[in-house]
């Protein structure tokens, strides 16, 4: 269904060993920026209307779990920015080694054509328990 | 085996032989475009794989013949900074995408590197009034960090428990806040111009998924956005946005006058991003204004107005 391989870049294919260790690291560095500029973050405009979350809440205190290095509650808080943030992490290490050797083949995910249907229903599917998850997570 | 076949620095999928062969007779593909499969060192035209040598048409650019599969096909580019690198041609090239990105956009190559040193030059010259507003009101953005963090010492209080007493913790940090001399003020807006178009490629990730989304909803100029490209003109877009904003910094932080101005010069920024990256991808503005509000309705906690998604849908069919 996925499959990881590793390929050559072909000519002008975005660099992405380097642009989204770069979009990780800046954000970091960013998200710091924002917190000690004395700037708000935009209050939840779906959930003050509705009182559900939307599929971003809970996204802000995930990370701040994740500087406290308390990965369960992290977890608990926004599954998918927590899977987000590792997966960036491990991309990033995964990066430093590819420039490190010098590398010529390129790590990427393929999701094979006969199974791209099932992969897109699952997403959409994947996205449905974690609304669910946070209605009942962050509304308890 | 399988062969990923690519053309235009767009990824047009993985197929199988026989694909490709029909492909190449029927125009799909062309004998141009690059392909590699597993083993091969480097990408090579269809046209010189002996499997497929004689079939089909000779190389030849243009656009695929098959719906939802055309790339871009870029000409000689416009965009003054990539002409010529100098300080006047980033100010012709912020005067003119203010004037009428398309024009300049449509077969600029956005290239990262030369596109990041534009963002830079941009930012580096609007953070001249985030420098004076940090210092002129340092006092003041102290206080409205201090004012955060006790907001959240009394969210952390209500949760309680471990988890409460670790919030806290954050929350101190802020509350013990103090105003910041005119050098850290430097510092920190420096580090901010460096970082945040690194923060806008993610953005243009989400923008990409958006526009991918109502490509899946059936809007078939958005099945052409191609990843690198999108992510690109998102970070220029966005660059744009936050250079018009910048200004409102002047005025004094929580105040109406600032909250008027932001919001105002927010609308014109977001005007121009709508309109940038409709240049650079070659759709309607309404669209990627459309896709933009899409997602955040799905994905994000700001600006969830439906209405805007289905005008952006509606106008663009």
């Amino acid at each position: 269904m996925l499959r990881l391989i590793r390929r050559p870049a072909y000519p002008g294919e975005l660099n992405h060993e380097f642009v989204w260790t770069a979009a990780f690291l800046g954000s970091a560095v960013f998200a710091w920026g924002w917190f000690l500029s004395g700037l708000q973050l935009p209050q939840c405009i779906f959930m003050r209307l509705t009182g559900l979350p939307c599929l971003g809440c809970g996204g802000t205190r995930c990370a701040r779990n994740l500087v406290h290095l308390d990965f369960g509650q992290a977890f608990l808080f926004h599954p998918g920015f927590f899977l987000i943030v590792i997966l960036a992490a491990l991309w990033t290490v995964y990066s430093a080694v590819f420039w490190l050797r010098r590398d010529t083949l390129r790590l990427r995910i393929i999701v094979e054509p006969a199974y791209s249907r099932r992969v897109r229903i699952a997403f959409v599917a994947l996205l449905v328990v974690h609304w669910a998850w946070q209605c009942y997570f962050l509304t308890r | 085996m399988q062969i990923h076949v690519a053309r235009s620095s767009a990824q047009l999928g993985i197929f199988a032989p026989e694909e490709i062969i029909a492909g190449l007779q029927s125009g799909r593909f062309h004998a141009s475009d690059l392909a590699w499969r597993d083993g091969m060192a480097a990408w090579t035209p269809l046209g010189d794989w002996s499997e497929f040598r004689g079939v089909g048409v000779p190389a030849s650019p243009g656009t695929a013949t098959v719906p939802g599969e055309a790339v871009l096909v870029l000409g000689e580019t416009t965009f003054p900074w990539e002409i010529s690198r100098s300080l006047s041609s980033a100010f012709t090239s912020f005067v003119s995408l203010f004037r009428n990105p398309a024009a300049v956009l449509t077969n600029a190559r956005l290239e990262f590197f030369p596109t990041l040193q534009l963002v830079w030059i941009i930012l580096l010259a609007a953070s001249v009034f985030s420098i004076i507003g940090g210092i002129l009101h340092a006092e003041a953005l102290a206080q409205a960090v201090r004012t955060a963090g006790d907001q959240m010492v009394t969210a952390a209080n209500k949760i309680g428990g471990p988890l409460g007493e670790a919030f806290a913790k954050v929350a101190e940090y802020y509350t013990n806040t103090k105003a910041k001399g005119p050098g850290e003020v430097v510092l920190q807006v420096l580090l901010m111009v460096a970082a945040s178009p690194l923060y806008h490629l993610l953005m243009g990730l989400l923008q990409w998924l958006g526009l991918r989304l109502l490509g899946l909803l059936g809007v078939k100029s958005c099945k052409t956005a191609e990843l690198g490209r999108t992510v690109i003109a998102g970070m220029l877009g966005h660059a744009l946005m936050v250079a018009f904003v910048c200004p409102a910094t002047l005025l004094v932080p929580e105040s109406v006058a600032f909250q008027s101005a932001t919001f105002m010069l927010y609308v014109v920024g977001a005007v121009l991003y709508c309109r940038i990256m409709g240049g650079a991808l070659r759709v309607n503005p309404w669209v990627v204004f459309g896709s933009a509000v899409l997602l955040y309705v799905v994905a994000t906690c700001c600006c969830g107005c439906g209405i805007g998604a289905v005008v952006g849908l509606t106008l663009s069919r």
